[in-house]
């Protein structure tokens, strides 16, 4: 098939999408193509411009039901701005609750570059997607949400599920930073007894006024001096580190009567200190394995000096 | 691709006292340039807090003086930081601290100075200064490197080549000096202080004691109205949303 072919084939596809009952000729849109293509030599997109705009007035079509965009394909970490177009070969790596009746499925997808949040609007009546599988997303918008970038499966997007299976970015990490900040929410908490989230005020921002667990956790910000790291640290971790667990930190509500001794105990011990952190890289946060306090060592010191002087 | 929090900078008090230009990208993002050419928003520092004293007349807050083991800074901690006030109410000095704060230049009545606003003072152990002065050391000798490759005329970029323009305009940097903190720091390092011998020799090393009342007054009111500063970072949470 010549590329005028091609083309109009493009097209008449786009348009039997939108409009069932619409009757353009096929031989109207190939003669133009041929003749804006291969007598005038006109660049593609030009030609393409060009019969849209026809077919528009002709039959009185909206022109966005007939843009054909062909996002090329590339890599997640290439994204950069919001309002690009892009086809991505990606894995689904996490799936979450969407909380809103206009998202049909969010969560985090990646490839072997990097990994970023996806949001498929039930409007695009895409079919959904699973965890663990790898998929084709087609004509796939960039935007920014709340500073960070995000894909948007639309109307306009396709989802073609592949067998091969994607590689995902390392996403191991090992970092030795110090703990300069602890962000709100930390501490002698309380989490809704349905679905974990924080529970300020009495409220929970999905089930509103419901029953709530005590839980401790701390969201920290870890820091290297090149790199920041923002991280969870729940219970197990913060007794390993301060020996203050959920029992332990609950008695000492009690005993204060106010929970807010339990976040400045634990920043005293923590706030300021070395640590080396192992866990994965999610999407925003690390997911920590471990986290143990770090000294300088001999061997450091000593490859230091021998460099000096 | 991401959130960017600015990285908390390692770097010894000679440096961010020399620091005399400021630069802006746009609202956001404000930094000095030091004379080793370092882009600096937010520093970490591990010294010494020698003394801590209330501010004069009206003014609510403190000024503290803390030492990295070769040199002194002042910081002021004003109205803006109410959260850091109580911190440092809770400090005894002389205490090892570790401060987090953001750094930005002040034009002063009579001189341009560097000023830092903390967001956290906190009470730390000898061995958390220790590895303190080695990062600081390893990378302040990274950037001495990094400066003897742009005095030969050697860039890794434009932008590296546009900062030394700067640096070499505003400055006299004398690299010898800040070797020499190095060179200090890797000393302490090997002394393998104590907590106490460490403090004991900030106290003796700290020469200039200066009152509230003699120094910075005329800027005082500049010092601590950092309203412009008080970006609070954003704390939207999106995981949270999420969260199973």
């Amino acid at each position: 098939m010549g590329r005028a072919e091609e083309l109009t084939e493009q097209i008449l596809k786009k348009l039997k999408e939108k409009n069932k009952d619409v009757k353009v000729k096929r031989e109207d849109i190939l003669r133009r193509m041929k003749l804006l293509l291969e007598e005038f030599r006109v660049p593609e997109a030009e030609a393409i411009r060009t019969i849209i705009n026809y077919l528009s007035r002709e039959y009185e079509i909206p022109k966005e039901e007939l843009v054909y965009r062909e996002a090329p394909m590339v890599k997640v970490k290439e994204l950069s701005k919001p309002g690009e177009w892009v086809s991505l070969k990606v894995k689904v790596v996490q799936l979450w609750e969407s909380s809103s009746p206009n998202v049909s499925q969010a969560g985090l997808v990646g490839d072997d570059t990097e990994i970023i949040k996806f949001v498929k609007w039930s409007k695009s009546n895409l079919p959904d997607v699973e965890e663990g599988r790898s998929y084709i997303f087609r004509n796939v918008v960039v935007d920014s949400f709340q500073g960070k970038l995000q894909i948007n499966l639309t109307s306009s997007s396709e989802i073609v599920e592949i067998d091969e299976d994607v590689p995902l970015v390392d996403r191991n990490v090992e970092i030795v930073g110090a703990l300069v900040t602890i962000q709100q929410n930390s501490g002698l908490i309380r989490k809704c007894k349905e679905c974990g989230r924080v529970v300020s005020k009495g409220v929970c921002p999905k089930h509103g006024k419901v029953e709530v667990e005590d839980a401790l956790r701390l969201k920290v910000v870890f820091d290297d001096g090149f790199n920041t790291y923002e991280a969870i640290l729940g219970e197990e971790i913060i007794k390993s580190l301060t020996g203050i667990g959920l029992e332990e930190a609950i008695q000492m509500a009690r005993e204060h009567f106010d929970r807010e001794i339990v976040l400045s105990t634990l920043k005293e011990k923590l706030l300021g200190r070395y640590f080396r952190i192992r866990g994965r890289k999610g999407e925003r946060y690390i997911i920590t394995e471990s986290v143990e306090p770090y000294e300088l060592g001999k061997e450091e010191l000593e490859k230091l000096l021998a460099i000096v002087e | 691709m991401s959130f960017k929090r600015f990285p908390a900078k390692r770097l010894f008090v000679r440096e961010i006292l020399n620091t005399r230009v400021q630069e802006e990208r746009d609202e956001k993002t404000k930094y000095v340039i030091t004379p080793l050419g370092d882009v600096v928003n937010r520093v970490f520092l591990v010294g010494v807090l020698l003394e801590v004293e209330d501010l004069p007349g009206d003014y609510e807050g403190y000024r503290l003086r803390i030492n990295d083991g070769m040199r002194t800074i002042t910081v002021f901690a004003g109205r803006y930081s109410q959260d850091v006030l109580s911190e440092i109410e809770g400090i005894i000095t002389p205490s090892m601290v570790a401060l987090t704060g953001k750094v930005r230049l002040v034009k002063g009545e009579t001189k341009d100075f560097v000023a830092i606003r903390p967001e956290h003072v906190v009470p730390v152990e000898v061995a958390t200064r220790n590895v303190w002065l080695y990062e600081t050391a390893k990378y302040t000798l990274d950037k001495i490197k990094r400066m003897k490759k742009w005095m030969a005329g050697e860039f890794a970029s434009d932008e590296e080549e546009r900062r030394y323009n700067k640096v070499r305009a505003i400055y006299e940097v004398n690299i010898e000096d800040y070797y020499s903190d190095v060179r200090d720091a890797l000393k302490i390092l090997t002394e393998d202080l104590s907590i106490e011998k460490a403090i004991e020799d900030a106290i003796s090393s700290d020469k200039e004691h200066v009152s509230v009342k003699d120094e910075y007054d005329d800027d005082l009111e500049k010092l601590l109205d950092d309203d412009e500063y008080e970006i609070i970072e954003e704390e939207i949470d999106v995981f949270e949303m999420f969260e199973k």
